[in-house]
């Protein structure tokens, strides 16, 4: 009878703390709203669900998980999406930084775009054929779920720092050049490079993605200030090969500009300021791929990161021929 | 009785995941929040080596190695909501002026030829005013800032 009784307590507690703990992951469906911004748990449903209605050309897949234990979703395109292809690949990332949601929007709409119009738009048909494009629309969950529901300029991912404070700045935690200008030692800083070099689980994540599918060409959107940035950020010495780097950030700015007349201005990270440890740096160094981060709409701090939702559609519709457009050119 | 325990096991358990859901780091020294009721009570936590990284009108955000220094003023671990951030206009003059804001650790949101806008703690504003930069206050609050 005891031993019941115990087992009974046992099987009690587990359905307590399963309960408890799926409160707490904020994926239920008293979730939070960012209006027509996606949440967590909105791009993790909608993945999937484009995945699931699109199964010859879509899949979703975690490639790690966040301090709080949130998936790392990414959405893969390809034809023959299940095999692991000799084909070019192309990476798209969002939200390193939690308050730019329209960083979250832009990949996750051109990821839609793609697998809505295979077999209709013969560009998209052709990328999808002869490459594997992946899409990582929100890199920072746990970050960017706590500037929906508390903090709306939160910028670091959750991190216990031990001290009171919380984040470190994940586009500050890449290794190469991990520590120089541009970034803080101070924990409480919204700069805050971490303990060490990929010291945070989101940047391993994406450390051993990247390694693995070593793309030949990435984009990583942030926002604001209307801007196509490529390597080197922590210094103002060229890049190797800098002249490539620059046409195509030169052709991908015209083609933003063509579709509502918007100016993105192309050139060098350290051109607008140095800052060390972030992701086109890192992956530059490692593979030569061109890498970009495009920083979006609105050009200036008013409105700053609180873009309206107006812009969502619009500021989407302007990046897309530009993701087209570089995608095309690794098929070349 | 029986429900109690139910609930007591699931909390204990439960509170286990939440601290292997969030691993902290190294421990470092807490930051405290002190309260205070005159300026010369924050000048001596400043010669006592306190650094004052907030000041509000009732307390400061202080990191300190001395905790001597706060012994007889009234002080708690900090919270969040706390960590008060300004709106800053900062005024550069050239390419040095540029460099010292970026390497300060503020937040910095937008920079242009003579200007820049950021969120900062009142410890990297202080920083900048020591190196020699104009610092305007546009909002005491970041989070409640205005249309401008």
């Amino acid at each position: 009878m005891t031993a019941i009784k115990y087992l009974a307590r046992i099987l009690c507690s587990i359905i307590l703390i399963l309960f408890g703990i799926n409160s707490t992951c904020d994926n239920g469906p008293t979730d939070p709203t960012a209006g027509l911004y996606h949440t967590y748990a909105e791009i993790d449903a909608e993945l999937h669900a484009l995945a699931s209605s699109h199964p010859a050309i879509a899949a979703v897949s975690s490639i790690g998980k966040s301090v709080q234990q949130r998936e790392l979703w990414a959405i893969k395109i390809s034809n023959r999406v299940n095999q692991d292809e000799d084909e070019p690949v192309a990476v798209l990332l969002g939200c390193h930084h939690a308050r730019e949601w329209i960083s979250v929007d832009v990949p996750f709409l051109i990821a839609k775009y793609l697998v809505e119009n295979y077999a209709i738009d013969t560009l998209v048909t052709r990328l999808i054929d002869h490459s594997e494009i992946w899409i990582l629309p929100m890199i920072n969950p746990d970050g960017h779920q706590y500037s929906v529901t508390t903090d709306r300029l939160w910028r670091k991912n959750r991190r216990n720092n031990g001290d009171g404070t919380f984040g470190v700045d994940l586009n500050r935690n890449y290794s190469y050049q991990w520590g120089g200008p541009g970034s803080s030692g101070d924990t409480y800083s919204e700069i805050y490079r971490g303990p060490s070099p990929f010291s945070e689980p989101e940047t391993q994540a994406v450390r051993d993605f990247l390694q693995q599918v070593a793309p030949k060409a990435l984009i990583s959107y942030h926002n604001f200030s209307q801007l196509i940035l490529y390597a080197w950020g922590y210094t103002y010495s060229p890049a190797p090969n800098k002249a490539l780097l620059d046409s195509l950030a030169v052709v991908m700015a015209h083609k933003i500009r063509s579709v509502h007349g918007v100016n993105y201005t192309a050139g060098q990270a350290s051109t607008l300021y140095l800052a060390s440890g972030d992701t086109v740096d890192w992956l530059y160094a490692l593979l030569g791929s061109p890498a970009y981060t495009i920083e979006l709409r609105p050009a200036s701090s008013y409105p700053g990161f609180e873009l309206p939702e107006d812009q969502i559609q619009p500021t989407f519709a302007e990046n897309l021929p530009a993701a087209l457009f570089l995608m095309n050119w690794i098929t070349r | 009785m029986l429900r109690l325990n139910f609930l007591l096991v699931a909390w204990l358990i439960f509170i286990c995941c939440q601290s292997e859901q969030q691993p902290q780091q190294a421990a470092q020294r807490p930051l405290q929040k002190v309260y205070y009721q005159s300026e010369a009570e924050v000048q001596r936590l400043r010669d006592a080596g306190a650094e004052i990284i907030v000041q509000q009108p009732d307390y400061v955000i202080i990191k300190t190695d001395k905790m001597v220094a706060i012994q007889d003023l009234k002080s708690e671990p900090i919270r969040e909501a706390d960590m008060v951030q300004r709106l800053v206009k900062i005024y550069v003059k050239d390419s040095t002026d540029r460099q010292i804001v970026v390497n300060s650790g503020i937040d910095l949101w937008e920079m242009k030829n003579d200007t820049a806008i950021a969120r900062a703690y009142d410890i990297y504003i202080e920083k900048l005013r020591q190196a020699g930069l104009t610092v305007a206050i546009i909002s005491q609050d970041a989070r409640q800032r205005e249309e401008k």
